[in-house]
């Protein structure tokens, strides 16, 4: 209730420079601070579109992706060797979005298809990734990459996540789990009116460690000699207070 | 009340991790090992990345050996020369053991020389310990409960290593041995605290009774002795080579720790040596078959990834 409240809030603020765009998305945030309390994020996306005058009336569909920054992943494959299950064929996959959500108001190829889908990297089937190997079983390897990430709440994919709310307003949730990869993140906003690309806007996001996390990240990959010493002071000098408090 | 590790990069339940460090911290106090060996899995079973689990084991297993040796010091459990000569082995230990470490996680097989180890060492050292307790108590027992008779200075200065050359006398230990013993002990041990994120007290003691001949009353302080000082050597190690010490999650960990483990070394003292070593061994071989099946059953999924680290 309250949400929905706040959307048409915000909603109505941002409908003044909407003249001029036939697009308009903000979000909720455009900074996730990751600080000592940091559990996941919920963001909230919305938008407002307004269709050109020939396809004014008609129903449109919205498709919203969230890309973390990129990185470098290992696909490894287990075999049986004797008794025992020991990682043997691997595959690197280079630049591999840290994150991947892709949310749309119903199944992406009711709404358009595989071609045009791919081609604006919407959905799984999208992310080629580049692989060094090109084995025949590159697929295999593509699918797990893919299975492990969502597994790790990484990777999501809801059809049913964009709610149109009518009027040319749309909504999505957007869900950072608590082990969200930190860096540059981009969200776009697609909008598809008979299978046709009508239009798309692109957010900028960005998730950054603050405060005490971030001091203690740095402190770790800038000066990790200290660090250490740090970390044996810490435990020796409570290790002592201990022993020394339990003789009282 | 959930808290964002900055190393490990997850959330966790603040309570959840120092009653996992408060548990562990009794058992180290009470069995004279650095705990180590229940620690680093539980923290892999509960979602920490096992290099950050091993590292920061190591640092956390510094502050409950330094209130575990502090009590035994006290009770004079402590031989300082030994302690000294197996911590000259172990550094070097350490230091071999963390750059295997650094080595194995950029091959991907970290996971699976962690494994192997625990199965490997918990395994023969728990079936020992255990098998030798048994037989101790099962003595005990028809005798009526009348004390032991104590192995004289002529039976704990038997066997091989006792013909090893390069001798010195251990007053405390009421010894007179060869230092390559111990300093080769330490070293072991060093390898396998960079390696497993242990103390390894689970094998220095055993090795202590049986290989050296040590009395059983200077046993723990020793090793726990010579514990603080392996890990803390591990943990800078770690800290330059990868970066894995988690010091907020160590902080957690070792402030439920250091509690257990006063705990623990009161409870200890209670109980008959044999009784300890069993139940010791008993825990040992839990943890070894629970990473025994983790590498003979069919994985779910039988492909895993990992981000690489640049």
């Amino acid at each position: 209730m309250i949400r929905s409240f706040t959307l048409y809030a915000l909603m109505l603020c941002s409908a003044i420079s909407v003249s001029a765009q036939d697009i308009v998305t903000d979000l909720s945030e455009r900074q996730v601070d990751i600080r000592y309390s940091f559990n996941g994020a919920n963001l909230l996306l919305f938008g407002t579109v307004d269709l050109p005058q020939k396809l004014r009336g008609k129903r449109y569909d919205v498709a919203v992706v969230v890309k973390g920054p990129p990185e470098d992943i290992n696909v490894r494959q287990k075999e049986k060797t004797a008794i025992i299950w020991i990682n043997r064929d691997v595959h690197i996959y280079r630049n591999v979005p840290g994150f991947y959500m892709v949310a749309s108001n119903k199944p992406l190829l009711d709404i358009t298809s595989l071609n045009m889908l791919n081609s604006e990297g919407v959905g799984y089937q999208s992310l080629a990734f580049d692989d060094k190997k090109h084995t025949e079983h590159a697929d295999i390897f593509h699918d797990a990459l893919v299975r492990g990430k969502e597994n790790l709440g990484l990777y999501l994919h809801d059809p049913s996540g964009v709610a149109i709310v009518g009027g040319g307003l749309f909504r999505a949730d957007i869900r950072l789990p608590a082990n969200v990869p930190v860096g540059a993140f981009k969200v776009s906003t697609f909008i598809y009116v008979d299978g046709k690309l009508i239009t798309k806007r692109e957010m900028p996001l960005d998730v950054e460690k603050k405060g005490f996390e971030r001091e203690v990240y740095s402190f770790a990959h800038d000066y990790p000699l200290y660090y250490g010493l740090t970390a044996v002071l810490i435990a020796l000098t409570a290790g002592w207070v201990a022993g020394f408090a339990a003789r009282k | 009340m959930p808290l964002y590790l900055p190393i490990a990069e997850l959330s966790m339940n603040v309570f959840l991790v120092i009653g996992m460090g408060g548990i562990v911290g009794f058992l180290s106090g009470m069995f004279g090992v650095g705990g180590g060996f229940l620690m680093t899995p539980l923290l892999i079973f509960v979602g920490v990345p096992p290099t950050v689990a091993v590292a920061t084991e190591a640092n956390q297993i510094t502050a409950a050996s330094v209130s575990g040796a502090l009590a035994h010091w006290r009770r004079g459990g402590v031989d300082f020369k030994m302690g000294s000569i197996l911590i000259a082995g172990g550094a070097v230990g350490a230091f071999i053991g963390a750059k295997i470490f650094a080595y194995l996680r950029e091959t991907g097989q970290v996971d699976l020389m962690i494994s192997l180890a625990y199965v490997l060492f918990l395994g023969s050292v728990g079936g020992l310990m255990f098998a030798e307790s048994v037989q101790a108590i099962i003595a005990d027992r028809k005798r009526g409960g009348a004390p032991a008779i104590r192995k004289t200075s002529k039976e704990r200065h038997s066997g091989w290593v006792h013909a090893l050359p390069l001798k010195m006398r251990f007053r405390k230990s009421r010894l007179y041995v060869s230092v390559l013993a111990p300093i080769v002990i330490g070293f072991a041990v060093g390898i396998l605290s960079a390696i497993m994120g242990v103390g390894g007290g689970f094998i220095m003691v055993p090795a202590m009774i049986y290989l050296l001949g040590m009395p059983t009353n200077v046993v723990i302080g020793t090793s726990l002795f010579q514990i603080i000082f392996v890990t803390a050597l591990a943990t800078v190690f770690h800290s330059v080579n990868t970066q894995t010490v988690d010091i907020l999650l160590a902080v957690l960990l070792l402030s439920g720790a250091v509690i257990g483990a006063q705990v623990g070394v009161k409870v200890g003292v209670k109980l008959k040596g044999e009784q300890l070593r069993a139940l010791l061994a008993l825990l040992v071989l839990v943890v070894c078959v629970k990473m025994a099946v983790g590498l003979v059953a069919t994985p779910d999924d039988l492909y895993s990834i990992t981000t690489v680290i640049k």
